[in-house]
């Protein structure tokens, strides 16, 4: 998915293509689970403000361990106490607060989307998180292990489907979109 | 596997976390002894009972937390939510 | 039909129509489907199955199931198969273990007849001397060590593993355990029931139409139910809250998987394991429990013999020989309970012709059966803190009452627990299932209040359940467990009361030494047939009673894994660059280091090195730790991380910092770059930048909450390369328009954002590792491939070339540069790499500053700077000698002796000196400029070689990169 980057008086006149953790295709699949790179994903990372008790506190409307969807479209998530991802919106808007530091994590993370009816069982070969509907709601963040690479997980539901986003360190996406995938060939 | 009761997450298995080591006040170092300073690095008290300890949620939400465990009988005492009040023992 | 095959038998679980073809030892032979391997071959008449470990014995069945330690077969590239349970499947090729040539005639049947020299423990006083034979003591004890044969090319398998959470984990389906799964379920527990066998049912399988009913009524209960069931599985060890390992091994041949659960109550329904009875004979085919004949007739329709004596003190024995009876067997039934015991099992070549009763009585048979007693399995129990304790009367150990507070979630039902009729252990269960759900209610409440992501709860915790369950009775049973003759306790370990005995006179009186001495219990039922009858034995040989004797620790696994299993999916993750298709593509050498994947070399790193050194070339340098810093505290942790100041670092320049721990040790070092009022971005090595990042929250988070700064890993956001060479501006000012790149505007260390090959927010800096004119470009990483190259492309003319590791390596070198953890180690202070004049004094605490304070003041006590060790940059006199690195550097001593003073710690050919080039630590006293060295190089050999003045062996004055 090329995102446009400001073009320079440079030698660079074609929109240049954002390369993705992965190699080729960004899809796999298998019974009841389906597995698709989404890395392209703009993220930025939000620290709450130094000043909490002033106006300038940032109010994102979900605390540690939540994920909810903002107005213009980009999924809030409670990574951390007082760390927010933001996913998606084009293009990430930062807070203009004073105090609040934000970071562009972009490149820095990978983001695949594991989906359908069998995706829980998947994730259940390759993490110890406990991903019953009580346990882990639509809606859930948490950080967790999977296939050994410390990830963030996320379940976004689709249109009533089981869904789950997996964010890693962009330099682990490649092994571990290959280990969750054959976590779902049995 | 014990389950580690990370004041943010909640309970989690053992793996997901680092035992950093016994909580210790950090002497000033302006006002230490070589032979203070050193015991501060190097010794442990380790009583076969209720200890205080620093553990880092590693795989989880990444803060540094102090609670209480028996050491001999392996299990945590519910330690009040809230960030840890003090020093980890650095070396 | 085979020649033992009984008619259709009520209960049986064989197929008549389907014949299974397979070999037997080569021979062919054949079964049905539903038999297992031995149930198959004891039907085609097979009495003899294999040869005991140390005196090779015959062996024939004993138990007919799992722990059966008589008939563990090769199956095809499969070592100890256990026959017992593993059902048949056809084309199998089993064979006997441990036997030469065949288990018909065993020569080495020899050792029994040197039985007294191969008494417990002949391995610690015989083959000991001459000790010049000890090559020929090895291959013959190798042919006599037991067990199977593994094929080393065999197709490696694949292992599964899986986590589950459920509220209540069931172990055995028995009737009590079926009970208790139903009953949690209905009560609206999520509960997985884990069976030992293939089928539930537990002992009611092969009991009278009424339990086989019963059987089948709770199996379907459970289905109806939604207990998830798992059968010819194991919960196999139990760890601190409820961590069970479940190994499932997956019907007929299937490979095996773990499944590591989190279960909130575990209900132990695991039921009783029949003990044998010790006696002269007690080993010889024909010998075996009750339960044992029970299951061939009644699941698999097999003769066990022709004329029996049944042993029996309990109901189950006397079932065993109306079950006998009713199958066409001529039975001679002893009552155990009038006191009358069996004294030896006789009979020519190792087998079974007469009983002999301790009365005296002779009764010719070729089978006995025993049904001395009953066994709690109890070691899951154990392993939750609960003890068991023994209670004479009934002649075995019951789980006793919980020291531990959270034994209340791990609970005890069925035969195990204690004794009744049918409707009294299906009771017991049901209630003990009720329980189990209301005590895991409450743990699932708390756990969804307690984690952060979890669903609201509705409603309030439900009340803590208290046990309110009638206890069941205890049957009365008289104490059998060893005759008044010698006979085998562990069959397969081939340890007998008698050495049990000695053992005892020798001083290894207590269980747990008796059992290291003479490894009783450490075969491969570890323990659930043997336990017991040990402790029997060494009370009597000690004058004690089983109580004090008390009982070994049971430890996991309660079940065996294979070694394929505990490994599963072997996860080793790595990190490979966004530029890694392009080394690929480009012909790299790999290099793994640490997880990442790097480029080592493209073929030649000797012209690598003359390339960037005449020309340009550009490297991967993405592993380097990079940390993002901001917030108006930024330069206040920089001050206490690094030893060097930090506060008057302009917006625009970079600065090299060295990290201490508290101990003064050098822990990791790099430049850092302040890109504007708040703004940082500091890089570690790229081996330390995991343990840096978290060293530095350690830090923020207990020492200094309040202050404002925020550190974020961007080692994966910048794709880094490295432009080096003299050539490197020339390239760099085709792609980047809106930096001045000029000499006097850009200098050598400082930093500047902007645009390259169009792509903005890249970081650049001029730096030096490599000692030419070089900028450090940080590339947000999902445009790196774009920007390498654009590089290539663009500088085609100026001979621009990618370079790896190992040039790297040798420029730095040749520049002098110490690599942490490489010229350093986990003792290296700060002084000992020259950098006194980097660490300041006179700032506020900083990090291992007061170790480095006294070394520096020398504080008493502190140690001498002068006695640490130097880092010195070393040439052999030699040129063309390399000396591996880690090699000794010795001095010779005043008593003539050679001393070690120090090591080389990085060593290579330098292809812009041709010549090799060293870094080494050496004692102070041996590390001024000019002096000679000499090394010990691994041939043995000593060669000398000149400490030079700088650390650098070329450009000492730094003049390349400044221009």
């Amino acid at each position: 998915m090329p995102i446009s980057i400001p073009k320079a008086s440079a030698s660079v006149s074609e929109q240049v293509e954002f390369a993705s953790p992965l190699a080729g295709a960004g899809e796999a699949s298998g019974g009841g689970w389906r597995l698709s790179d989404e890395s392209a994903t703009s993220k930025l990372l939000v620290y709450e403000s130094f000043e909490p008790d002033g106006e300038a506190e940032w109010h994102l409307g979900v605390g540690f361990g939540a994920a909810t969807t903002a107005g213009d479209g980009s999924l809030v998530c409670g990574v951390r106490p007082g760390e927010w991802l933001l996913l998606g919106g084009s293009p990430p808007s930062a807070p203009d607060m004073s105090g609040v530091v934000t970071v562009d994590m972009t490149h820095g993370l990978g983001m695949f989307r594991l989906a359908g009816p069998a995706a829980t069982d998947v994730l259940a070969a390759v993490c110890s998180i406990d991903t019953t509907e009580a346990m882990f709601p639509d809606g859930a963040v948490c950080g967790a292990s999977v296939a050994r690479v410390a990830c963030t997980l996320v379940r976004n539901d689709v249109a009533g489907e089981r869904s789950y986003l997996i964010l890693s360190q962009r330099s682990s996406g490649r092994y571990l979109f290959d280990a969750v995938r054959d976590a779902g060939v049995r | 596997m014990l389950l580690v009761p990370c004041p943010h997450c909640g309970p989690r298995n053992s793996a997901d976390l680092t035992l950093v080591g016994e909580s210790e006040s950090r002497p000033d170092p302006s006002a230490t002894t070589p032979v203070e300073w050193r015991a501060y690095l190097y010794e442990e008290h380790n009583p076969a009972g209720w200890t205080r300890e620093t553990w880092y949620c590693r795989l989880g939400c990444g803060r540094f937390f102090v609670t209480e465990r028996h050491r001999g009988q392996n299990r945590f005492r519910n330690p009040p939510l809230g960030a840890p009040d003090e020093s980890a023992r650095r070396r | 039909m085979s020649p033992q095959r009984l008619p259709a038998r009520p209960g049986e679980v064989i197929d008549r129509d389907r014949a299974l073809a397979f070999t037997w030892n080569g021979r062919a032979v054949s079964g049905l489907a539903g038999d297992t391997i031995a149930s198959a071959l004891a039907a085609g008449g097979c009495r003899v199955f294999s040869r005991s470990m140390k005196y090779h014995r015959p062996r024939g069945i004993l138990t007919a199931d799992y722990w059966d330690p008589n008939t563990l077969l090769q199956v095809g590239e499969e070592p100890n198969v256990r026959a017992g349970h593993r059902l048949l499947e056809a084309g199998m090729a089993v064979s006997a273990q441990n036997a030469w040539p065949s288990v018909r005639w065993d020569a080495k049947v020899l050792t029994n007849l040197g039985g007294r020299a191969l008494s417990a423990g002949f391995y610690y006083k015989t083959f000991m001397r001459p000790r010049w034979l000890w090559p020929a003591y090895e291959k013959v004890l190798a042919r006599f060590a037991p067990g199977g044969v593994i094929d080393a090319g065999s197709a490696p398998r694949r292992h599964d593993k899986r986590y589950a959470h459920p509220d209540v984990v069931v172990a055995g389906g028995g009737p009590a355990g079926l009970a208790a799964a139903v009953a949690a379920a209905r009560a609206g527990a999520g509960v997985l029931l884990v069976e030992h066998e293939h089928a539930l049912g537990g002992h009611l399988r092969w009991g009278t139409k009424h339990e086989r009913s019963i059987a089948a009524a709770l199996a379907d209960a459970a289905q109806v139910a939604g207990v998830e069931i798992l059968t010819d599985a194991t919960v196999t060890g139990r760890w601190e809250d409820n961590w069970l390992a479940i190994v499932e091994r997956g019907g007929a041949g299937g490979p095996e998987r773990l499944i590591k659960a989190r279960a909130k109550v575990l209900v132990v329904a695991a039921g009783l394991i029949e003990r044998p009875y010790v006696f002269a004979g007690n080993d010889r085919p024909g010998v075996m429990l009750s339960q044992g004949a029970r299951r061939l007739l009644n699941l698999w329709a097999v003769r066990p013999g022709s004329r029996a004596v049944v042993w029996s003190a309990n109901t189950a024995g006397d079932a065993a020989a109306a079950d006998l009876e009713a199958a066409g067997v001529a039975v001679e039934h002893v009552d155990a309970r009038a006191g009358c015991t069996v004294a030896a099992a006789q009979g020519r070549r190792g087998g079974l012709e007469q009983v002999v009763l301790s009365d005296g009585t002779r009764l010719e048979a070729d089978l006995l059966v025993t049904a001395a007693g009953w066994t709690a399995p109890t070691s899951l129990l154990n392993m939750a803190g609960v003890r068991p304790r023994y209670d004479p009367a009934a002649a075995r150990f019951f789980p006793a009452e919980p020291d531990v507070p959270e034994a209340g979630t791990v609970l005890s039902t069925g035969g195990i627990s204690g004794d009744g009729s049918l409707d009294e252990l299906v009771g017991h269960g049901e209630a003990t299932g009720r329980l189990a759900a209301a005590r895991a209610a409450t743990l699932a409440h708390r756990l969804q209040v307690a984690t952060a992501w979890a669903a609201p709860v509705d409603g309030r915790e439900p009340p803590e359940a208290p046990d309110e369950r009638t206890p069941l009775g205890r049957d009365p049973h008289p104490e059998l467990y060893r005759s008044s003759t010698d006979g085998i306790v562990d069959l397969s370990e081939d340890v007998s009361s008698r050495d049990l005995r000695h053992g005892a006179a020798e001083g290894f009186d207590s269980v747990e030494l008796v059992k290291r001495w003479t490894t009783a219990t450490m075969g491969s039922a570890q323990g659930k047939l043997e336990t017991v009858n040990t402790v029997a034995v060494l009370a009597d040989a000690t004058d004690s009673t089983i109580s004090e004797v008390g009982t070994t620790t049971w430890r996991p696994p309660f079940a065996p894994v294979t070694l394929g299993a505990l490994a599963g999916r072997m996860f080793e993750p790595v990190r490979i660059s966004s530029l890694h298709d392009l080394h690929v593509a480009a012909g790299m050498t790999p290099i793994q280091a640490g997880q990442w994947i790097r480029p080592e070399h493209y073929g030649d790193p000797a012209a690598e090195v003359r390339n960037v050194r005449t020309n340009v070339g550009i490297i991967d340098v993405s592993p380097l730790g990079k940390l993002d810093i901001q917030g108006p505290d930024a330069a206040d942790l920089l001050s206490l991380l690094y030893v060097n100041k930090w506060r008057r670092l302009a917006a625009g320049a970079v600065r090299y910092g060295v990290m201490c721990a508290e101990d003064g040790v050098i822990l990791d070092d790099g430049v850092t770059g302040r890109l504007g009022e708040d703004h940082y971005l500091m890089s570690t090595t790229s081996s330390g930048s995991g343990a840096m990042e978290v060293w530095i929250q350690n830090w923020l988070q207990t020492e200094h909450p309040d202050w404002r700064v925020r550190v974020t890993p961007v080692t994966d956001a910048y794709t880094s390369i490295n432009v080096a060479g003299p050539r490197s501006r020339t390239l760099l000012e085709r792609l980047v328009d809106d930096v001045d790149l000029g000499p006097e505007a850009f200098k050598y260390m400082q930093v500047r954002r902007g645009t390259v090959a169009g792509v903005a927010g890249c970081v650049m800096w001029r730096i030096g590792f490599t000692g030419e004119l070089s900028y450090e470009l940080h590339v947000p990483a999902g445009f790196g491939p774009h920007v390498w190259q654009a590089l290539l492309a663009a500088g085609a003319d100026l001979g621009v070339a990618p370079f790896g590791l190992e040039a790297q390596r040798i420029m730095r070198l040749e520049k002098g540069h110490f690599i942490v953890g490489q010229d350093t180690d986990a003792l290296t202070k700060a002084p000992t790499a020259g950098l006194e004049r980097l660490i300041k004094l006179d700032k506020p605490d900083f990090c291992g500053r007061p170790e480095l304070q006294w070394a520096l003041d020398g504080e008493p006590g502190a140690e001498d700077p002068e006695a640490l060790p130097r880092l010195v940059a070393v040439q052999p006199t030699d040129p063309a000698y390399v000396p591996p690195e880690a090699c000794q550097i010795v001095v010779a001593g005043s008593d003539g002796n050679e001393r070690i003073i120090g090591r080389i710690t990085s060593s290579r050919f330098s292809p812009t000196l041709e010549r090799s080039i060293c870094l080494a630590q050496v004692e102070a006293a041996h590390a001024a400029p000019e002096g000679t060295l000499t090394i010990v190089g691994t041939d043995g050999r000593r060669r000398s070689a000149l400490i030079i003045a700088h650390h650098a062996h070329f450009d000492p004055e730094g003049e390349r990169l400044r221009v």
